[in-house]
């Protein structure tokens, strides 16, 4: 039997209104949870958030404690569920590109959409096949963070879609799928009391600080949402132990229905779990290529090791690339030891680069007290920049997963004729690209509003591109080397303009061996070594196309191999 | 490769943090049980009894007595110093209780705790005596300036506005509470001073927000919603819903409508009127073709009015605008009502409709 604790005697200072830690007689067993949530002394406390008053069952935050604002666009601080999903909505119908989707419903029987992002058809804009990504938004209630995070991700992926650059080339090139709220009903309970909770400072439960979905373990409909009827309050299943990739193992979740990481009764058996399996069909689910889950706190990724080695070292490049976004402000971690996350089965199910994102503060004292998990509760001064900071991430994530830089076309013109020399493209072909010599493409630089090459964040612009020019019947000392200056990002359209994107073409001047006979074929290697926005190098072979389809089947196997062998060893 | 380097450091801090955290940390129910029992009782309740006869310096020598007492474990010690420093909050400091204070805001708790709620372990202290610390500092601060400064509004000292952006936030916000305190004839006087100091770029914002609300002055209200903090803005657009300010509700709310952090909100809440007040409809309809047009789409839908719903139909098929349509379309998209599904429905059969604006209808339909 697991050590527990009562903590009795202190309800009389509580009800003195002096300073105690509110927490009535809640008793807590070794793995955190409260194993008494049917006594009356644990289970009617009723907390309250403050600014400042710490007295009897208030808890002090240490600053003003945020409530949800009716407001379509962002704010400083939070908006509504309901102005939220206006948002999501009018952002369905006043720009191109998005189509908004009905996934499911929850325990409760509320609508849960889903947003697809990004141009109609299913191809790359030089024919491939185009990519997707799942971006999942508060799955646990209180991470009020979440929502806005993933909201702010939805409404600049609508803003840039036309800026010829950037947003064109992730609108043309990534079918993002963005469900927003997946845990409405947890989501409506805390903002219907975004100031109170129950049970105990120590694991506020209910109102504000409500995590699981609204399952009553019994019935199996939703409990009541009146946080006085404390009989239900600690009902409910957590979403992120609901998967199958570690259900019920390694000890990270609960069979108890009061816990806070309680697990359901079998893998997926929770509503809002096959809305999200919906969404991933929106990509579809074989052209994902990245999963987030978005939570909050403790500005960390949590990446699952899947143990195939290639997965695991793309999905560790990528978020370090992310990382390096906000100058290492975001910490990397692993979950080797599966406990049933969303990220756990995208990983290894879908074999696709997937991580938990816990969004900031790094901790509970950040910015106030640490008392009663206020984490949680980031204040309304800090949500504009947690928005832009966590959006810039994923956008990140977004263009570096669209495709990888490749050199697609070449066209050397006589600078004093004017006239063309020589023209190739790599096109579209029945396996990859093939080389057409006569005659797509992604921007290779960020620009700032004032339209200067400027660093993505904290993701250092590259330098200019090395090229070098070579010919191979010429001695070695006619080779040029191009320095910098001769070289120059295009982003304007017309002759010699750019090829699609805003910086996606380089113009640079050279001039010819004084020995080159242009009216002799004289063979010439050009040369380009060049990185992208977030640091991917150019693709050796622009005959070979980026392809994620269907899964790395050699990874799959392995997993399989590995379940097992885990079975074999538990006697399961 | 400078990059690269640069992030070597934060990495390596934080293995051998969480190294460290790791060895001595526990889990939440044996802290907890850790730091109780007899030896806590006992001067918790020499804590409830010193609180009670508001005896700072009794409280003083207590911390300073559990601080060295080496006759009970750091987790006992901590929850008491804990405990301490909130029974401190609620008392007028002396010099020692501060210096100890201010002494304990460099504390290193000793008793950590795991939590595996966030899907890997995070390690943290039980009773984090630091940051409490200075949340006490803050709170003295504060009370000390809302002392201040209700006696300045009692002599009606003008200076408390001039002084307000000079001092600190927690000072300010001691300022305020007494701003909230204080009698509204006792603030009515600030009023010009507040009206010339909002003039010349102040930012007193806070104080005219609390002024105007208590004696319901729209020129004062005018001045927060122009050029105040967005945040104070959004609070204040939900002081004017109150029925004292019938009358000058919609000017304000229209003026708000001007700024684009507020324009939302503003929309929002003139739809509330609405339900009452057939100007304010007006009113949005009249943003129906402005970059507010969604938020006074959403507050039409929310009235959900036969009338609202016939015209939002008829704007969808008549307007040579396109954004006024596409508003007008959201609108009727947000009306969960027979009549506005009809409505989509007649304007999906169009033949003229646009493509663009009719494609999703037949999912709307379904849902």
């Amino acid at each position: 039997m697991a050590p527990v604790l009562t903590m009795r005697g202190l309800v009389l200072a509580s009800l003195l209104g002096l300073p105690v830690l509110g927490h009535g007689n809640c008793v807590f067993n070794s793995f955190g949870d409260i194993v008494n949530a049917n006594d009356p002394g644990c289970r009617d406390i009723q907390l309250r958030y403050t600014r400042n008053d710490d007295t009897g069952n208030n808890i002090a935050l240490g600053y003003d404690v945020p409530l949800p604002v009716e407001s379509l666009t962002a704010i400083d601080g939070y908006r509504s569920y309901q102005s939220l999903h206006a948002q999501h909505q009018a952002l369905d119908v006043l720009s191109p590109g998005v189509e908004g989707i009905v996934v499911g419903q929850t325990v409760a029987g509320r609508d849960i959409w889903a947003y697809r992002v990004g141009d109609p058809d299913s191809q790359t804009a030089d024919g491939g096949t185009e990519p997707a990504a799942l971006i999942n938004g508060t799955i646990h209630a209180r991470e009020w963070q979440a929502p806005e995070a993933v909201t702010e991700l939805f409404e600049q992926l609508t803003e840039i879609s036309a800026d010829g650059g950037f947003g064109r080339y992730l609108y043309e090139n990534v079918n993002v799928v963005i469900l927003p709220v997946l845990n409405v009903d947890g989501f409506l309970q805390t903002q219907r009391f975004p100031d109170r909770s129950t049970a105990s400072e120590l694991q506020p439960r209910d109102g504000r600080m409500r995590r699981k979905n609204l399952r009553h373990s019994s019935s199996g409909s939703a409990v009541d949402e009146d946080l006085d009827q404390t009989a239900d309050n600690f009902l409910g299943v957590d979403l992120n132990r609901n998967n199958p990739d570690g259900f019920g193992q390694n000890g990270g979740s609960s069979s108890g229905t009061t816990s806070i990481v309680y697990r359901g009764t079998r893998p997926q058996s929770e509503p809002e779990i096959a809305a999200l399996l919906e969404a991933a069909k929106l990509g579809p689910e074989s052209r994902l290529r990245l999963y987030t889950d978005t939570h909050s706190f403790s500005q960390i990724f949590i990446t699952p090791i899947t143990g195939a080695s290639r997965q695991d070292r793309i999905t560790r490049s990528l978020v370090g690339t992310m990382q390096t976004v906000l100058g290492g402000k975001y910490r990397y971690g692993q979950s080797t030891d599966f406990i049933g996350l969303t990220s756990e089965y995208f990983a290894n199910e879908l074999m696709i680069p997937a991580w938990t994102l816990e969004i900031e503060p790094l901790t509970p004292s950040v910015y106030g007290t640490d008392h009663g998990h206020s984490g949680f509760i980031l204040p309304n001064a800090e949500v504009a920049r947690m928005r832009d900071e966590v959006a810039a991430m994923l956008l990140a994530a977004l263009y570096a997963q669209a495709d990888k830089p490749t050199l697609l076309a070449a066209r050397i013109r006589d600078a004093e004729s004017g006239e063309i020399r020589y023209e190739a493209s790599w096109g579209e072909a029945e396996t990859g690209r093939q080389l057409t010599v006569s005659r797509n493409q992604a921007p290779m630089r960020w620009r700032n509003q004032a339209g200067a090459l400027a660093d993505f964040r904290q993701l250092a612009a590259p330098g200019m591109p090395e090229i070098g020019i070579q010919f191979p019947q010429l001695p070695a000392d006619e080779d040029i080397s191009i320095p910098a200056p001769s070289t120059a990002w295009k982003q304007t359209n017309g002759p010699d303009g750019v090829l699609r994107y805003r910086d996606d073409a380089l113009e640079v001047i050279f001039t010819v061996p004084a020995s080159f006979s242009i009216s002799t074929p004289t063979p010439m290697v050009i040369a380009v070594d060049t990185t992208d926005i977030t640091r991917s190098r150019l693709d050796a072979d622009p005959s070979t196309r980026v392809a994620w389809n269907n899964r790395a089947s050699g990874a799959r196997r392995w997993v399989q191999d590995r379940r097992r062998a885990d079975t074999a060893n538990t006697g399961a | 490769m400078r990059v690269q380097k640069h992030l070597i450091g934060p990495v390596l801090l934080v293995l051998a943090a969480s190294a460290a955290a790791e060895k001595g940390a526990m889990p939440l129910g044996q802290a907890m049980k850790a730091s109780s029992g007899p030896a806590f009782e006992v001067r918790a309740g020499e804590i409830r009894t010193i609180v009670q006869s508001e005896d700072a310096a009794g409280l003083a020598n207590l911390m300073a007595s559990f601080k060295s007492d080496v006759t009970i474990d750091p987790p006992t010690r901590e929850r008491v110093l804990y405990e301490s420093l909130r029974a401190a909050a609620l008392l007028r400091p002396d010099d020692r209780l501060r210096q100890l204070v201010e002494g304990l805001t460099r504390y290193r708790s000793e008793t950590l705790i795991w939590t595996d709620d966030h899907g890997h372990r995070e390690y943290r202290p039980l009773f984090d005596i630091a940051v409490t610390a200075r949340y006490v500092n803050r709170v003295w601060s504060e009370n000390e300036a809302r002392e201040q400064a209700a006696r300045a509004i009692r002599n009606q000292q003008p200076n408390v506005i001039s002084q307000y952006p000079t001092i600190s936030a927690d000072q300010q916000r001691g300022v305020i509470e007494a701003f909230r305190d204080a009698p509204r004839s006792e603030l009515q006087p600030y009023r010009a001073a507040l009206l010339g100091a909002l003039a010349d770029g102040m930012p007193v914002h806070d104080l005219a927000a609390i002024v105007a609300s208590k004696t319901t002055d729209s020129e004062l209200l005018s001045g927060v919603l122009l050029s105040g903090p967005a945040e104070l803005g959004l609070q204040s657009l939900r002081v004017i819903e109150g029925a004292q300010w019938a009358g000058q509700r919609l000017p304000l709310l229209s003026l708000a409508a001007e700024r684009p952090e507020l324009q939302s909100a503003a929309m929002l809440t003139i739809g509330r009127l609405a339900a009452t007040d057939p100007s304010a409809t007006e009113i949005l309809f009249s943003f129906l073709g402005t970059p507010a047009g969604s938020s006074a789409a959403v507050a039409l839908a929310q009235l959900a009015q036969p009338d609202v719903i016939s015209r939002l139909s008829l704007i969808l098929q008549r307007s040579s605008h396109e954004q006024t349509r596409r508003h007008a379309l959201l609108g009727l998209r947000m009306i969960d009502s027979p009549a506005a599904r009809d409505a989509l429905s007649a304007f999906a059969r169009q033949p003229s409709a646009p493509a663009e604006l009719v494609s999703e209808i037949p999912a709307w339909l379904r849902y």
